[in-house]
């Protein structure tokens, strides 16, 4: 019970992220210009100090719109995001270069993570510079050579003069992480991290991760659609559907009881390495779709093996189904 | 050390395009002839351009007066030397045709990066404001402008490379819509670099080389308004260039077609020369464009 | 007998004044009825290996050596055009971005149709229609498909088109390149439980193309594990999957974290995949490989028999260690 008293270090309310598209198409017989891409649709959770949530779902559901707005690289329609119960909005109007300190984020493509041109060594100086890390050029220079020995890259010397596209992936993620953790981000998205990356490096870079995570305890956002390596990294998994959490807990209370339909046939359609396990496939009906005009019902209603009639009618709300494990699903 | 070992492999790969690329290559040798040329006129030049000799009218070749040089391209109505008016001409043409060039690029590059890159309702402003200036019969806009402030070469420069911008301020503005969406601007966003130096350190030079190419081709543009408005007698009168030439030679091209036609054989080598590395520069930026060859 | 043969094939490509030796003396039986999951991350030449014997790699850039026997007939000495009379009818491929090969201006029917109309000249407009049909409904497309635009797809139903267009001329032969690697995992689940389905129904002889070894666990029977252009260890999946012999199978399998049971550390293999235009003496797993003795960096270690169906190559196996 020590843990509840910790502090808080993200609190996410009822985020929004509305787009706005302009088209011409034909619905209901009449002509429409403009639609409403809900992207992210009110999502709701909060993030305490060196904790590590899992957000899985399919492409689509926002969950990239969602790690972006949190370290708002976009500002968001609606919803509110606070840092150690300060608002993040007035943090970044206030002292831009704290927030950016406080929020890091690590991309899905390293290959394009930093400036063609830039030299490695340009690359890590110039953030270094802005947030006054290392007090001479010598002492930035040490930390440069040890974040590139760190990521593999050895005699660090001979690289600094390299440009990006000379190293690999796996390098580049690992030179990426380090650079966001030189800030001692309190809280940091990862979006996608590995998800470009050969599976043979993958685990490595998972494992730097998330010792860098643990050791400067920093708070992290992990987004992927790959349920078992969100297992592997996570403490706590959100599985997101069409812009909204549908189900949140503890990440193996989740994982191997999972109790929102959509859960369930994401779990059983996850391939197994073992080819002699009994699989039990959930099957569903019809196309992931989009997230425009969804109805007043649970979005996943359609598609769902157990719809009952109040799911076509209204919106689930979130229900503690076991402690720490929420559900948004009228049928249980 | 390393440095220099940076910098060599840097001119060893531009080197290798130029070897691979014929026009390029035709391009700066013809600019690099010409440039020398413009440097050399106070050293090279036989006469002083705006002497009077006592051949008028000479045809290319004639000899001089008292075992004074020959005029290899002849002489025009006055008796100036038409080769030693035509290297001094050259810096003319090349001093405004650069000129206006840069204004325009840098203007367009300017605004195109801010347009594209900030987007939103400065993009739609900045967009309609260039459409104005696309339509304007620029030609005309710079007919008034020298109607009106006299044609004093400064000016036309100026004037020339005020009108031209909008084609490089369209190729940037896609250049930094585009660049918005990678990756790396968005991280360096993330490391809290503000919007302005992003802008300066990584959209317009990531997206600056069709900028590049473009200008090249527009020092083409610059000479040939310049000469058109000296056709036009709204050139500099105090100052020697191709354009003036060509008007000078206007009245007497059945007679003497030398004094027009020399300025005018210059004017279209040079815009072709120009024509050739921007045009070079293009293919290579877009190597998928002839790889099908 | 093997439906298709690849003996000793190398494929290299000529990159400047460099060989990059993308496929080297590579060797698999295809049986009829099989299916042959070929793994490998990038850079192994699984899908150079693919495109080669289907001669669909640009001619000026790359040598291809070897033999390809499919139904006796050398695919490597075909030229195109007699290649090409047999693409579609008896192989066929689905590339990962199939869909893009379409053209966004005409309905998928009228495309389908044309397809079908090069290989069967003499065919008129209802017996098009009603095949290409039929196939849209084998793939459990609905029929308003087939007078829909592409962009009006989903990425799912464009690989189902692929798929469709793909068995039009019922091939013996089917080839998936990274087919439902662009694709969500429910969609990817619903995609391949029907491959399967059709792999029954059309007897098909398929081969995956995939560097996820899970796909390949769950709808596969036979495995070939390919590494920096050589193939490492084959076998059923059944055998491979379970007690991997080489040791870059094993460390491939300890990269993936377990869905369930205890976290333990999980393991990639460390370095990285070497140069491949520089020919190698020793294995090519040598320089990543735990147990590499000198003898491995020396020697190539050929394939060796491990079991029923089963061959690696690794100099730890067999009595010679």
């Amino acid at each position: 019970m020590e843990k509840a008293k910790e502090q808080l270090v993200l609190e996410v309310k009822d985020v929004k992220q509305w787009y706005t598209q302009k088209l011409t198409a034909k619905k209901n017989g009449k002509t429409i210009h403009k639609q409403t891409v809900k992207a992210v649709d009110g999502v709701s959770f909060s993030l305490k100090k060196g904790e590590i949530l899992g957000v899985i779902g399919e492409s689509g559901c926002g969950k990239s719109t969602l790690g972006r707005v949190l370290v708002h690289l976009e500002n968001c329609t609606a919803g509110e995001i606070r840092l150690f119960g300060e608002s993040a909005e007035e943090m970044l109007k206030k002292d831009p270069l704290r927030f950016r300190r406080t929020c890091q984020m690590v991309f899905q493509n390293p290959f394009d993570t930093f400036d063609p041109r830039y030299t490695l060594k340009r690359i890590m100086e110039e953030p270094m510079k802005l947030h006054h890390i290392g007090s001479s050029e010598a002492e930035r220079m040490q930390i440069i050579l040890d974040i590139l020995e760190q990521s593999g890259l050895h005699p660090a010397q001979d690289y600094i003069d390299r440009h990006p596209h000379e190293l690999s992936g796996g390098q580049l993620q690992r030179i990426s992480i380090l650079r966001s953790m030189l800030l001692n981000p309190a809280f940091m998205v990862a979006d996608e991290p590995v998800s470009m990356l050969d599976v043979s490096i993958r685990a490595d870079i998972i494992g730097m991760l998330l010792q860098l995570a643990r050791e400067k305890e920093t708070a992290m956002v992990f987004i992927s659609h790959d349920i078992a390596t969100t297992r592997y990294i996570s403490d706590r998994v959100a599985v997101m559907y069409l812009g909204r959490i549908v189900e949140m807990g503890e990440t193996d209370e989740v994982l191997h009881n999972p109790l929102h339909p959509y859960t369930r046939v994401l779990i059983s359609n996850c391939a197994s390495l073992d080819p002699n396990e009994e699989r039990n496939v959930i099957e569903v009906t019809g196309e992931p779709p989009t997230p425009i005009d969804n109805g007043p019902g649970c979005y996943f209603a359609p598609r769902c093996f157990c719809p009952i009639e109040k799911c076509a009618q209204e919106y689930p709300g979130m229900v503690e189904a076991a402690p720490g494990h929420f559900v948004a699903c009228h049928c249980l | 050390m390393k440095k220099k070992n940076v910098i060599a492999a840097k001119l060893g790969r531009a080197w290798k395009v130029i070897r691979t690329n014929a026009q390029l290559r035709t391009g700066l040798i013809l600019v690099l002839i010409l440039v020398a040329l413009a440097l050399l006129a106070p050293v090279i030049s036989p006469y002083d351009p705006y002497k009077l000799t006592n051949e008028l009218q000479a045809p290319p070749g004639t000899a001089g007066a008292n075992g004074a040089p020959a005029h290899w391209l002849g002489t025009d109505k006055l008796g100036h030397d038409i080769l030693s008016q035509m290297l001094w001409g050259a810096r003319t043409s090349l001093r405004i045709g650069l000129t206006a060039a840069l204004i325009a690029a840098v203007v367009g590059t300017l605004i195109g990066g801010v347009a594209g890159y900030f987007g939103g309702r400065v993009d739609k402003v900045i967009v309609e404001f260039v459409n104005i200036f696309v339509m304007t019969p620029s030609f005309f806009l710079i007919l008034i402008i020298v109607a009106i402030f006299g044609s004093n070469m400064t000016y036309v420069m100026i004037v020339i490379g005020l009108t031209s911008w909008p084609g490089n301020a369209r190729l940037m503005r896609a250049q930094a819509i585009s660049l918005r969406s990678r990756t790396f601007i968005k991280s360096c966003q993330a490391m809290g670099e503000s919007k302005l130096s992003i802008m300066f350190r990584h959209i317009i030079p990531n997206g600056i080389f069709p900028i590049v190419a473009n200008t090249t081709m527009m020092i083409s543009g610059g000479i040939l308004t310049e000469a058109g408005l000296s056709f036009l007698g709204l050139g500099d009168p105090n100052i020697i260039s191709w354009g003036q030439m060509i008007n000078a030679g206007k009245p007497l091209l059945t007679k003497a077609p030398w004094v027009a036609l020399v300025p005018g054989v210059a004017v279209v080598i040079t815009v072709l020369a120009f024509f050739l590395i921007g045009d070079g520069l293009n293919r290579v930026i877009a190597p998928k464009m002839n790889a099908n060859k | 007998m093997a439906l298709l043969d690849l003996k000793h094939i190398n494929i290299t490509y000529h990159v400047g004044p460099k060989n990059v030796y993308a496929v080297q003396d590579a060797n698999l039986a295809i049986e009829p009825q099989d299916a042959v999951g070929i793994v490998g991350e990038s850079g192994s030449g699984k899908s150079t290996l693919a495109m080669g014997i289907l001669q669909l790699l640009p001619d000026r850039v790359t040598t291809i050596e070897g033999e390809a026997i499919f139904e006796g007939v050398d695919l490597l000495k075909l030229s195109r055009e007699e290649l090409n009379k047999r693409r579609w009818t008896d192989i066929s491929v689905v590339f990962q971005k199939s869909m893009n090969a379409l053209s966004p201006v005409h309905r998928i029917g009228k495309q389908m149709e044309d397809v079908y109309r090069i290989h069967r000249p003499q065919a008129d407009k209802n017996e098009a229609q009603s095949r290409v049909i039929e196939m849209l409904k084998v793939v459990n497309l609905p029929e308003r498909v087939y007078r829909s635009f592409p962009h009006e797809l989903s990425g799912g139903m464009m690989q189902r088109v692929s798929i469709a267009l793909s068995l039009l001329f019922n091939p013996k032969l089917l080839v998936l390149d990274e087919a439902t690697t662009a694709l969500d995992v429910v969609t990817q689940g619903q995609i391949l439980k029907e491959i399967m389905a059709l792999q029954d129904q059309f007897n098909l002889t398929r081969i995956m193309i995939t560097h996820d070894v899970s796909v390949v666990a769950s709808t596969c029977n036979k495995i070939a594990v390919m590494y920096a252009g050589r193939m490492l260890e084959m076998g059923y999946v059944k055998d491979v999957l379970v007690k991997p012999k080489h040791p870059y199978t094993q460390g491939l399998l300890k990269s993936f974290p377990s869905f369930t049971g205890a976290k333990e550390e999980l393991r990639g293999i460390p370095g990285a995949l070497p140069d491949l235009s520089v020919y190698p003496t020793g294995c090519v797993f040598a320089p990543r490989c735990p147990y590499a003795t000198e003898k491995c960096r020396g020697e190539l270690p050929a394939m060796q028999s491990v079991g029923e169906c089963w061959h690696a190559a690794c100099h730890m196996l067999g009595g010679e260690g």
